[in-house]
């Protein structure tokens, strides 16, 4: 047989068994060259069926935000595609009318009732759609639509708090519900009550996907782009101003936060904490814009391809505005319907909390919300998995290296991301300033959850570690939160575990360890509960009693204090419940030796 | 619509379809919806855009982790070369082969590029393969140790016999776009095919290993 027959044959036989034909099949039509066709079949199979070499996620989401980088600064050069396409719906609401004359209505009931990772969910969608059919007046039409986005929303909520991923088809049915409803509360005659409730739904939508960003699947992170882009645009329309649309490109990377004074504003160009942010026609201002420089700004960003900040939202606040919303944390103590009880304070839950677990009694929270009148009503609730509470700290020393992707603090390298807080008080973000870093331990990782810039003088190797005492190590050395500390220089020895500790001490790398702790505070002893960590701007309103963000807190002759306490600085507080509602405070660790804000005690009405 | 489900539109009227046919089918529709994907990707529509990156990001890697044995190299490989993708999307033609010819082809250059580098600054290539959280040790082991094989073995094929093997039995492209993308004829592909699938017979054979 020639070779060139042979060669023929050879393929022949290989697309046979790429097709899914036996072997022995295959040889039979050449029994003159079976043997050899064989070995050399046999080894083509071995070669498919080698597993494949998976790459690791993060060098895949490194390279898709270099991609998507690379993608905008493209596309900038040609012009924007078109806006949003609203009208597929319109296709799926006509499909449905097949379906129900075809199912009848108990499918249908079937469908309300079910949840995006549900099989009926789409059927769920489109019958929403069709209601939209029989609403004849644009304004009946655009609050059917927000009432749908709402409910989106919620459903969004009830996957974050599950656990589950949140996806791609929950995402793009509020993405074009709100694009719907905004062409037609976009209108110069649309009521206000509509424009007002576009644009609080919106501004809630915004909030909230910025929070979940972290339960968005890599695979999801394009259509989160695009909700989100859509999301915004609506308020920005509602605001009358020239507005640029966002790109959903930029936004698919994520959001980050920026706390921090307003250190230059030159036009488009800010300075924030020391972090320069764009700030543009695609930005949302709230606040008064007046003299921005030397007021606090909260800033929502976003990392462009050139990698320049874009602001998305700036609030500008006042010193009231830092006192109502602010974060709270705690072990939860009661739970009722509609509220619970965290230390002191009561937490008002609504449908549109958005929580990452259920809440027990006894549970690990971290609230985000406002202080309206004697309670608290809580927007986000993170809750701690007993596990992640075992391995969260706070770690406070000397910023020595900053980059993108981690932070090196008082020796511990923390992994951090654009969506880390960074709260720059009145500091500017530095090698060399102080910083406090909520982490935790993952694997061999610490990941930080939110970093907070100081202002308090300590020596350049003092570091500080707060979590929980877990015991002692064979070697001597305790393991609080997750981290070894070397407590040979200590004069108390700690022996309970589970209590909550803060242990001062040396930067000393010996053995492994970080830590060399010098003194050692037991915050709150294992078997206590109902102890608050309360963070915010401190007020002074009499002798021993302050404002603490939401909470008045009372100094008493048991507290102990790292600093001393400053009107229109900030402090954390560790407290229990005391006497009229206020938070007794067992340890304040004062944050900043320079006020915030200049003080205006006609400011406050708490 | 997933491929599968374009093939099976396309294939919903005849019920008597040979294997052949069938198989046709399939990649007609496959290239039908690549078309129109890449044609949206050079409007740069995101979806487009993400599924060109999500599709090709993981193929990319293993066909520069099987050559290279390096999973760094392997992700800048695949990284690199989806930049490149991108970067001369707006120049691309469709002309009736599937989207993974062109990028592949492009792929190869990459790597011909980075063996003239590497030849001038030799590198000492790792195996340590990067595990992911989530993967279990012993099927970890066991995949490591049979793409740890494959790439040896073909490390003693010639960059043309790799390319053949690669591209048909890991990546299941057909003989036309193999050709497109090695700039060889069909019938110097089968012909490569079949050397390079004897040599790996020796080398992959108890008695092969133990020679080579």
């Amino acid at each position: 047989m020639k070779q060139r027959d042979f060669e023929s044959i050879l393929d022949e036989c290989l697309k046979a068994v790429g097709r899914g034909e036996s072997l022995d099949s295959v040889l039979g039509r050449h029994p003159q060259c079976a043997d050899e066709l064989r070995l050399l079949l046999a080894t083509a199979q071995g070669v498919r069926r080698t597993p494949a070499a998976t790459p690791r996620l993060a060098a895949q989401q490194t390279g898709w935000q270099r991609f998507l980088g690379q993608a905008i600064a493209l596309r900038r050069a040609r012009q924007r595609p078109a806006f949003a396409l609203w009208w597929r719906p319109l296709a799926v609401a006509a499909s449905l009318v097949l379906v129900l004359s075809v199912t009848g209505g108990a499918t249908v009931y079937a469908a309300s009732k079910s949840m995006p990772n549900d099989r009926l969910y789409a059927l769920k969608l489109a019958t929403e759609d069709a209601r939209l059919w029989f609403a004849f007046d644009e304004n009946d039409r655009a609050n059917i639509l927000l009432n749908q986005a709402d409910t989106r929303l919620t459903e969004i909520g009830n996957q974050f708090e599950s656990g589950e991923a949140v996806g791609d088809n929950v995402l793009a049915a509020m993405r074009h519900r709100m694009d719907r409803a905004a062409d037609i509360v976009d209108k110069p005659d649309a009521p206000t009550d509509l424009v007002a409730r576009a644009g609080e739904l919106s501004a809630r939508q915004e909030q909230a996907l910025i929070f979940i960003q972290g339960e968005v699947s890599f695979k999801s992170a394009p259509e989160y782009g695009r909700t989100l882009a859509v999301v915004h645009d609506v308020r920005l329309a509602l605001r009358s101003e020239p507005a640029e649309p966002s790109d959903p490109l930029v936004l698919a990377n994520g959001v980050g936060q920026v706390i921090g004074r307003v250190e230059q504003s030159d036009g488009g160009s800010w300075t924030v904490g020391g972090v320069p942010v764009v700030v543009n026609r695609s930005t949302i201002v709230e606040g008064d814009a007046s003299g921005v420089v030397g007021k606090v700004a909260n800033v929502a960003v976003v990392r462009q391809a050139d990698d320049t900040l874009q602001a998305l939202t700036v609030s500008l606040q006042t010193q009231g505005d830092v006192a109502s919303g602010m974060r709270i944390t705690g072990v939860v103590d009661k739970v009722q319907d509609n509220r619970i009880s965290v230390g002191d304070h009561t937490v008002t839950i609504d449908k549109n909390t958005i929580k990452d677990g259920q809440l027990r009694e006894g549970s690990q929270v971290e609230i985000i919300g406002q202080n309206s009148g004697n309670v608290f009503a809580a927007s986000f609730i993170h809750i701690a998995q007993p596990e992640e509470a075992e391995s969260a700290f706070a770690y406070e020393g000397e910023v020595e290296q900053v980059s993108p992707d981690h932070w090196t603090v008082g020796g511990l390298t923390f992994v951090v991301s654009l969506s880390t807080p960074v709260d720059a008080g009145a500091l500017f973000m530095e090698t060399g300033a102080r910083a406090r870093v909520q982490a935790t331990r993952q694997g061999s990782e610490f990941v930080a959850q939110r970093i907070t810039l100081l202002t308090t003088e300590e020596a350049e190797d003092t570091v500080a570690v707060e979590g929980v005492f877990q015991g002692r190590l064979a070697n001597g050395h305790w393991l609080v939160g997750g981290l070894e500390v070397d407590a040979n220089l200590s004069a108390v020895q700690l022996e309970t575990t589970g209590t909550l500790v803060r242990a001062v001490g040396n930067r000393g790398a010996q053995d492994g360890t970080v830590v060399a702790v010098r003194s050692v505070e037991p915050l709150q002893a294992s078997d206590e509960t109902g102890l608050v960590l309360v963070e915010g701007v401190m007020t002074r309103l009499g002798q021993n009693a302050w404002l603490v963000g939401p909470a008045r807190v009372q100094i008493t002759d048991e507290t102990r204090t790292d600093g001393e306490l400053l009107a229109g600085g900030r402090a954390l507080v560790w407290g229990r419940p005391g006497p009229n509602g206020s938070l007794e405070a067992v340890y304040v660790d004062v944050l900043d030796t320079q006020p915030l804000f200049v003080q205006d005690s006609g400011t406050l009405s708490y | 619509m997933s491929v599968q489900a374009l093939s099976a539109l396309a294939l919903g009227g005849s019920i008597r379809t040979t294997a052949h046919e069938h198989e046709h089918a399939h990649q007609s529709a496959q290239v039908h919806q690549e078309e129109e994907l890449v044609r949206r990707a050079q409007q740069f529509d995101d979806e487009a855009l993400s599924w060109l990156y999500q599709h090709f990001y993981p193929k990319l890697y293993n066909y520069g982790y099987l050559q290279l044995g390096d999973p760094h190299l392997a992700e800048d490989l695949a990284s690199e070369v989806l930049l490149r993708v991108l970067e001369s999307l707006q120049d691309y033609r469709f002309r009736g082969l599937p989207v993974a010819a062109w990028v592949f082809r492009i792929a190869r250059n990459y790597i011909i590029d980075q063996h003239r580098r590497r030849q001038r600054r030799p590198q000492v290539p790792l195996f340590d393969g990067i595990p992911n959280a989530d993967d279990n040790p012993h099927a970890l082991a066991e995949r490591a140790l049979a793409q740890r094989e494959l790439h040896l073995a073909m490390r003693h094929l010639t960059e043309e016999q790799r390319q053949v093997i690669i591209l048909k039995f890991i990546e299941g492209m057909d003989n036309v776009s193999v050709a497109r993308v090695v700039g060889r004829s069909e019938g110097a592909v089968k012909s490569l095919q079949h050397r390079a699938l004897v040599a790996l017979r020796k080398l992959l054979s108890p008695e092969g290993t133990e020679e080579s």
